[in-house]
């Protein structure tokens, strides 16, 4: 590579400022700044929201479509600003949650390990990353406050959406601006306490909208007219906050100390990394087990468990139930999954069709899935399996009990949900195909390919990240298995013979799984 | 035989607890390390010595016991701090599209270092890294790397060089010349820090060990600590 000048003020150590514009200005020499690349990076950034605005006006307006309107009326479904805020809440919380454990701020990659031993201000390395974040909660929260009205049947008039729109951009840069100043707090543990918080509103929220679908309760508040551009006055004092808090936090920046800032910056890359990959497993796993206050883990000293004799089988099912049994995140997902795959019925966009399908297959296999984390962890760190007196095979099928038994869970009481409120006992039979075609599914998911850290890095539009395989692995057999359900959706009825094909569907689908399984991939 | 010069200590641990959460790793561990002295750190693997080593850095918060250096209280956050202490740990981090020179320069000039394309030349050349000055890290051997990793820690002022087994993934060539920069740094009034499994080492050294066992931490010669770690 051709040598690159580095100039910086000649007399004693530079600001820090000074540094990370050096370390930018020798990186864009070599990916060729220029005004070509700005307007290649401006032509990318109008394409990615002129293609997301389309694509969330398509799926609204066939959401919508799919929805007479005498059904929503009539149906108890959800309509209107009380779900539209609860969904508001869900999306703020999660928010919190996952700026509280991503620090926000970190140094990540060649950063922690270069820039953050130099005598320098931190201030000027920081700025940019403490100004970014409330900024990009701002936008998050402009789109989605809009895109929540639209998708909830918006009134006439554009006053609607642009109201939720500075609601939801007012909320979420104070939520963030929470998030930065909770930084200070302790070593790490302020933004835990702040991430906690966010998943409390998160599950009051989504409890609260299950509940109203559940019990039909959405009808009494689903004429409730929308507020309009008056909430721009909420949304004032939410900025004034948010920009205070952050004025706050940049001051202080500087007490930021290293090891934190390592610890989540490497929380970061990695989640930014599983999140491009729609990996939300390995996402959920980095939020919650690298993050600096969970090291005392290291050291954590677990209950013996007392084993009896019962063969390598029984012992690989017991180790995985355990697991599944002290990740208590693991047991809120999966009984989120069930309360939202029994839910969905009752909300208005998702009452039936597609729609309803597709959020079966999501909410299932994401029940599978939670409970597979034993067979994931066997996949990347595979030297336990390999002392068992199993085939490679063997063990797979071993690992897929547990996934089958929430699958079997979400199954039942999504389906016989659906078999209540039709009356029709024969969506109840269907749990019987779609229980193992989901266990499959999780299982596909967890023997996908790993994300390679140790290869050069890809660039993408929201940074480097390692290469990745198997983006939608698992995802494409439950959804494969259980086409002759999404076919019955459609047609709006479930004949006896489609219960059959399901099942045939099933086991053919489990049949070649279990038939690949253990096969070294051809090179 | 002439009373040695009163320095102060630029490290001073007294019963100083590390770990992770509330947990120690290791019993509680005395140091004094002085201007120009080495002090290696040795242990089995697992026995907490790299978390000594990340607490002397800063990177880590003390569970108990007293840790001073440069006659204060461990604050990273401090520029002087980090002015004054240069630490090489197992991070393998890099900034994508630099190169192992330009990493160097950025370091130097960070430090406020003069003559920074000197200092650097120099530097490669004491890490044989010439060769392979205008490739990115990520093109590099590990043990490459390794040196590169080292040659940072050396390009930039210090009182005080806390190394993290440097030996691990050089070649015998290297590990002797490592040795004898070491020895340098120690005449020329810094003070070392390392934990290393390599006898050789230090032996090369002649340094004093504090050995990190099960139960306690023993502070030995050179040649006892030799012989411990042959038997751990």
């Amino acid at each position: 590579m051709p040598p690159v000048q580095i100039e910086l003020r000649p007399e004693g150590a530079p600001e820090g400022r000074e540094i990370r514009r050096v370390t930018g200005e020798i990186q864009g020499a070599r990916e060729g700044r220029g005004a070509g690349r700005v307007a290649l990076e401006v032509w990318n950034a109008v394409m990615i929201i002129v293609l997301s605005g389309a694509f969330v006006a398509g799926v609204a307006t066939v959401l919508q479509d799919a929805v007479p309107a005498e059904d929503a009326a009539e149906g108890g479904l959800l309509l209107g600003p009380v779900p539209a805020g609860l969904l508001l809440a869900v999306a703020a919380g999660a928010l919190l949650s996952l700026a509280g454990r991503l620090g926000p701020v970190g140094v990540p990659g060649g950063g922690s390990a270069w820039w953050l031993p130099m005598p320098v201000g931190r201030r000027g390395l920081l700025r940019p990353t403490v100004l970014a974040w409330p900024a990009v909660g701002a936008a998050t929260g402009l789109v989605l406050g809009a895109i929540v009205v639209i998708l909830l049947e918006v009134p006439d008039g554009v006053s609607v959406p642009l109201g939720w729109a500075a609601l939801g951009a007012g909320i979420f840069s104070l939520v963030v601006a929470l998030a930065l100043l909770a930084q200070h707090q302790g070593r790490g543990t302020g933004g835990l306490r702040v991430a906690r918080l966010g998943e409390g509103i998160m599950l009051l929220a989504v409890g609260v909208v299950a509940l109203l679908a559940l019990t039909g309760a959405g009808s009494a508040v689903a004429d409730l007219a929308w507020p309009g551009l008056g909430l721009v006055w909420l949304a004032v004092p939410c900025v004034l906050g948010a920009v205070g808090m952050t004025v706050v936090a940049e001051r202080r920046s500087a007490e930021l100390d290293g090891a934190a800032l390592r610890a989540q910056g490497s929380v970061m890359y990695r989640a930014q990394a599983a999140l491009l990959s729609l990996d939300l497993r390995e996402l959920s796993r980095t939020l919650t087990t690298t993050s600096l206050a969970s090291s005392s883990a290291r050291t954590r000293r677990r209950g013996s468990l007392r084993l009896n004799p019962g063969g390598p089988r029984r012992a690989v099912v017991l180790a995985d139930l355990v697991l599944l049994a002290r990740t208590p995140r693991s047991i809120g997902q999966l009984a989120v999954a069930v309360v939202l795959g029994a839910g969905a019925a009752g909300i208005a966009l998702l009452s039936s069709g597609v729609p309803l399908y597709l959020t079966w297959v999501a909410t299932g296999f994401w029940a599978a899935g939670t409970a597979a984390a034993g067979a994931r962890h066997a996949d990347l760190v595979p030297a336990v399996d390999r002392l068992l007196p199993l085939s490679t095979r063997s063990v797979r099928v071993v690992r897929g009990v547990v996934p089958l038994v929430a699958a079997t869970l979400w199954s039942v009481v999504t389906l016989g949900s659906q078999a209540l409120r039709t009356g029709d006992p024969t969506w109840l039979l269907l749990a019987l195909a779609w229980a193992p075609a989901l266990a499959a599914a999780a299982m596909r998911s967890a023997y996908r390919p790993p994300a390679k850290w140790s290869r050069a890095v890809v660039a993408t539009p929201m940074g480097s990240v390692p290469p990745t395989g198997g983006f939608f692995q698992g995802l494409d057999v439950a959804t494969v298995a259980t086409l002759p359900t999404a076919v019955a959706l459609l047609l709006g009825g479930l004949a006896p013979v489609v219960v059959g094909i399901q099942g045939a569907m099933t086991v053919i689908v489990v049949a070649v799984l279990i038939g690949v399984a253990g096969r070294k991939p051809q090179s | 035989m002439a009373a040695q010069p009163k320095t102060p200590d630029l490290v001073h641990a007294k019963g100083l607890a590390v770990g992770y959460g509330a947990d120690t790793v290791c019993p509680p561990v005395d140091l004094r390390l002085r201007a120009g002295q080495v002090l290696a750190v040795i242990g089995p693997n697992g026995a907490g010595k790299s978390t000594v080593l990340r607490a002397v850095l800063g990177l880590l918060e003390p569970l108990g016991g007293t840790l001073e250096v440069l006659g204060r209280e461990v604050d990273e956050r401090s520029v002087d701090f980090r002015a004054r202490v240069a630490g090489v740990l197992d991070d393998d981090a890099w900034f994508p599209g630099l190169t192992a020179r330009e990493h160097l320069l950025l370091t130097a000039a960070g430090h406020g270092v003069r003559n920074t394309s000197t200092v650097v030349d120099a530097i490669l050349e004491t890490f044989g890294l010439t060769d392979h000055q205008h490739g990115v890290p990520s093109a590099m051997s590990s043990g490459q790397r390794r040196r590169l990793l080292l040659a940072a820690a050396f390009v930039r002022p210090r009182d005080l060089l806390v190394l993290d087994e440097p030996e691990a993934r050089l070649d015998t060539s290297m590990r002797h010349a490592l040795a004898e920069l070491i020895r340098e740094e120690a005449a020329g009034g810094t003070a070392v820090l390392l934990a290393t499994h390599d006898p050789v080492l230090l032996t090369a050294l002649g340094a004093e060990a504090v050995h990190v066992g099960a139960t306690r931490c023993t502070r030995l010669s050179t040649a006892k600590a030799v012989a411990t770690m042959s038997r751990d």
